[in-house]
C-alpha cells in the first residue's frame, strides 16, 4: 500500500439560502506514504473546505455528497460521527487550523489544553500523560516549563509549535497543516518549515499542507494540487510545477508570473484579469475560461477534469 | 540632489506602559520604544519602502508621518518645512499633502457609503471643491485613474459590491480626491488574492508616474518590496539596520539581520524541498520595552562578539552609493558569512 490515503470524487456543498455552493467540486487525488502535498489557491478556491471534509467535519450549511475517502484502503465514509471520533479523527488524521493564536484558550493554561485531548481518546494516568505531553513539546521544539504557562505568554511561533504538537499528540498518520505560518514573521516561518520537514523524516509522516503561498509550498510540499473554484487543474510533482519546464496549466503559469521574486530584477509582473468567481453561479465549462489567456472555443462548453499528461502529472486543460 | 520631499531626523515614539503602583512611587519608568531614532529622506517621485517584521514600528512610522500620532523627539520635514509641531490650519494642510492606503480594504470603508460617498468623504472634511459638481468630476477623474471603469457604475455601489481588489482600487482613488503629494500605504496588498496582487502593484505605480507621487510603501514582505520600491530601509525593534537601493539591498545584504531576513524567504523555484534552511539569526525578537545595550540586535546575532554590546550603538554609515548600514563590523561578517555558505549542509 503505497498511498496512506485516497480521495475519489469527493464533493461538498454548501446549501446556502441562496442556492448550493460546490465548493469542493469532482475532486480526486492521493497522498503517498511519507510525502507533503501541497494544496495551493486562491482564497475561496475550496482548500479548507476540502481539509474539512477530509475529517468528515464540514462546517455548516456543508455537506459532503459523494466521493470516497480511503484511509490506509478503508473507507471512512460509511462511518458514523461516533466511529470517526473513536478511529479516525485525531487518531488517524489531524489538522493544524490556520491562526494558531486562536486556537488556543486564553483563559486556560498550555497543560490544560494539551492534557484535554489525551483525555478524551485515552486511558492514561496523570504520570504517563506528563511524559506524552513533555515528548511532544520537546519534539517541536520547546521546552516543558511552557506548560504552565497561558496562551498569551507566548509568543506566535511558540503557540504555532504548540499547536502542532497537540495535532501529532496520538500519533496520526496524516497530518493536515491550513495555513500554519501565515500570521508568522518569515524567520519564524522558517522555522516552522524546518520543524514540520524534520518531524516527516523523524515520524515518517504523511502531509497535506494548504497555503495560498506558492513561494512557501515550492520549499515544502513533493507534489503539489493547485486548486481554482473547487476543483483541481494541476497536480504534479514539485518539479513538475515549479521545475524550469514549468507547469502546464494557464493558471498556475499565470499565478507563478504574477509572484513576485526575491532575487530578480522583474520590470513588470503578469497579473490575471478579472476575479475569482462566485460559486454560486460558476462560469459554465473550464472555470477558469473567462480569465484564461488561451482560450478555446470549447472551453466556455465542455467541463474538463484533471487528465494524467505525463507520469505523475495531471492537468485539466483542453490544451494540453 | 535636491531637497527632499520629507526629511525624518531621529525620530522617536516611545508610548508609556501602565505601571504597578511601586513602579510609580519608585518613579520607574516603562516605554515601548516602538520607534526609536530614525533618519532617512524621500525624494520627490520616489517609493521608499520600510520592511520588517511585526512589530519593528514601520507602521508607527507611517503614522507618525501622517501626524496621525505625536513623536516623544526628532523631527520631521516636508518640503522642508517643519512639521513636527504643527497644529490647526497647518496640520489639517499637511495631511491634504500626506495620505494613506490602509491594509484592510474591508475595514477601512464604512459600509454604508456608496464609493461616491468614500470619495466625497476627504473633500468635504477639508472643504475642497466649491460646487457639487465639481466634487463629482474629481471623484469620476480619481476612478479613472486607478482603472475602475465604467466610473458611473462604481460611484453608486457600496463597497460590499466590491472585491477586494476593487476595493483597494477605490481605497487609492480616494487617497487622489485631495492631489497629496506623499501616499502612505501600510501592507496595501497583504489581503488581496495574489493573482490580483500584481495588478495593484501595476496600478499604484502607474498612478505615481503620471501624477508624479512619492509613496511610502510598508510591508513585511520583501519580495514585493524589491519589485515595487525604489529605495528601502530594513527596521528592527525601531531602528533602521540597513537602507539603500532596493535591489542593492536584497542582492548585496550587509547587514547581518537583514542577511537572515532575506535566507528566510521561500522562492517559488524547484529543488529545495529536501533542505532544511539555515537562517542566520538566533532567538526570538525582545519586547521593545527592554531592548537590548549596544548594537541592539547583538543577542540575536550568530556573529556578535563582545564588542557589539560593549560599545555605543552603531550609527547608520554610507558605504557608498547610498547604501547604509548600522553595523559596525560588516565587512568582517560578510567575509564569514560567505565562507559559512560554502557549507551548508544537506541532509
Amino acid at each position: 500500500m503505497d498511498n496512506i490515503l485516497e480521495v475519489k470524487d469527493l464533493e461538498l456543498h454548501y446549501f446556502t439560502q441562496k442556492g448550493v455552493v460546490k465548493a469542493v467540486d469532482r475532486l480526486s487525488f492521493h497522498l503517498k506514504k511519507g510525502e507533503t502535498l501541497g494544496v495551493v489557491g486562491e482564497s475561496g478556491c475550496g482548500k479548507t473546505t476540502m481539509a474539512t471534509a477530509l475529517l468528515k467535519m464540514p462546517t455548516p450549511p456543508g455537506r459532503i455528497v459523494g466521493g470516497q475517502i480511503l484511509l490506509d484502503g478503508d473507507d471512512i465514509m460509511p462511518l458514523s460521527e461516533s466511529e470517526i471520533r473513536r478511529r479516525v479523527r485525531w487518531e488517524r488524521i489531524s489538522m493544524v487550523f490556520q491562526g494558531a493564536m486562536n486556537c488556543l484558550t486564553p483563559v486556560y493554561t498550555i497543560e490544560k489544553q494539551m492534557r484535554e485531548t489525551l483525555q478524551q481518546h485515552r486511558q492514561m494516568d496523570k504520570a504517563e500523560t506528563a511524559e506524552r505531553m513533555r515528548k511532544y513539546l520537546n519534539l517541536v521544539g520547546l521546552s516543558d516549563d511552557i506548560l504552565k504557562r497561558y496562551p498569551h505568554e507566548l509568543s506566535g511561533g511558540m503557540k504555532q509549535r504548540v499547536v502542532i504538537a497537540t495535532g501529532l499528540f496520538l500519533e496520526p498518520k496524516v497530518v493536515i497543516c491550513d495555513e500554519p505560518t501565515t500570521a508568522l514573521d518569515v524567520v519564524v516561518q522558517a522555522e516552522i518549515i524546518n520543524l514540520l520537514k524534520s518531524l516527516k523524516e523523524e515520524l515518517g509522516l504523511s502531509f497535506i499542507f494548504i497555503t495560498h503561498d506558492l513561494s512557501i509550498e515550492a520549499e515544502v510540499s513533493d507534489r503539489i494540487m493547485v486548486m481554482y473554484a473547487g476543483r483541481a487543474v494541476e497536480i504534479g510533482t514539485n518539479e513538475q510545477i515549479y521545475g524550469p519546464q514549468g507547469s502546464a496549466h494557464p493558471y498556475t503559469q499565470r499565478l507563478l508570473g504574477a509572484t513576485p521574486r526575491l532575487h530578480e530584477e522583474v520590470k513588470e509582473l503578469s497579473f490575471i484579469p478579472g476575479t475569482p468567481p462566485d460559486l454560486l453561479d460558476p462560469p459554465s465549462g473550464c472555470r477558469f475560461h473567462p480569465r484564461c489567456p488561451v482560450v478555446m472555443e470549447r472551453c466556455p462548453h465542455d467541463d474538463v477534469w484533471v487528465r494524467e499528461v505525463e507520469p505523475e502529472h495531471m492537468v485539466a486543460c483542453w490544451r494540453c | 540632489m535636491s531637497e527632499p520631499i520629507l526629511k525624518v531626523d531621529n525620530l522617536k515614539k516611545w508610548f508609556p506602559v501602565k505601571r504597578s503602583m511601586r513602579q510609580v512611587l519608585n518613579g520607574e519608568r516603562t516605554e515601548v520604544k516602538a520607534v526609536d531614532g530614525i533618519s532617512f529622506e524621500v525624494q520627490k517621485g520616489e517609493i521608499f519602502g520600510l520592511v520588517g517584521e511585526s512589530g519593528c514600528g514601520k507602521t508607527t512610522t507611517g503614522k507618525l508621518i501622517m501626524k496621525l500620532l505625536d513623536s516623544t523627539d526628532g523631527k520631521i520635514y516636508m518640503e522642508g518645512e517643519d512639521v513636527t509641531e504643527i497644529t490647526g490650519d497647518a496640520l489639517a494642510a499637511h495631511r491634504r499633502k500626506v495620505q494613506m492606503i490602509f491594509q484592510d480594504p474591508y475595514a477601512s470603508m464604512n459600509p454604508r457609503f456608496k464609493i461616491m460617498d468614500v470619495l466625497m468623504e476627504p473633500l468635504v472634511i477639508h472643504k475642497v471643491g466649491e460646487t457639487r459638481e465639481e466634487q463629482e468630476t474629481w471623484a469620476m477623474k480619481a476612478l479613472e485613474e486607478v482603472k475602475l471603469t465604467p466610473p458611473e457604475e462604481f460611484l453608486s455601489r457600496h463597497p460590499h459590491m466590491l472585491s477586494g481588489g476593487q476595493r483597494q482600487r477605490a481605497a487609492t482613488a480616494r487617497t487622489l480626491m485631495l492631489s497629496p503629494s506623499i501616499i502612505v500605504a501600510d501592507e496595501p496588498v497583504s489581503m488581496i488574492d495574489l493573482s490580483t496582487r500584481a495588478e495593484i502593484l501595476h496600478m499604484m505605480r502607474q498612478v505615481q508616474r503620471e501624477l508624479g507621487l512619492t509613496y511610502i510603501y510598508i510591508t513585511h514582505d520583501l519580495s514585493t518590496a524589491r519589485y515595487f520600491t525604489d529605495r528601502l530601509a530594513v527596521m528592527y525593534l525601531g531602528r533602521i539596520v540597513e537602507m539603500g537601493n532596493a535591489g542593492e539591498v536584497i542582492d548585496n545584504t550587509l547587514h547581518p539581520y537583514s542577511k537572515a531576513l532575506i535566507e528566510a524567504v521561500c522562492e517559488p523555484v524547484s529543488g529545495k524541498v529536501n533542505r532544511i534552511k539555515e537562517v542566520p539569526i538566533k532567538g526570538e525578537i525582545p519586547a521593545a520595552t527592554n531592548i537590548p545595550s549596544g548594537c541592539r540586535f547583538h543577542p540575536r546575532c550568530v556573529y556578535a562578539t563582545p564588542e557589539c554590546w560593549e560599545q555605543p550603538e552603531p550609527e547608520l554609515r554610507d558605504t557608498g552609493n547610498g547604501h547604509m548600514v548600522a553595523c559596525r563590523r560588516y565587512e568582517e561578517i560578510l567575509e564569514k558569512g560567505d565562507a559559512a555558505m560554502t557549507s551548508e549542509a544537506e541532509f
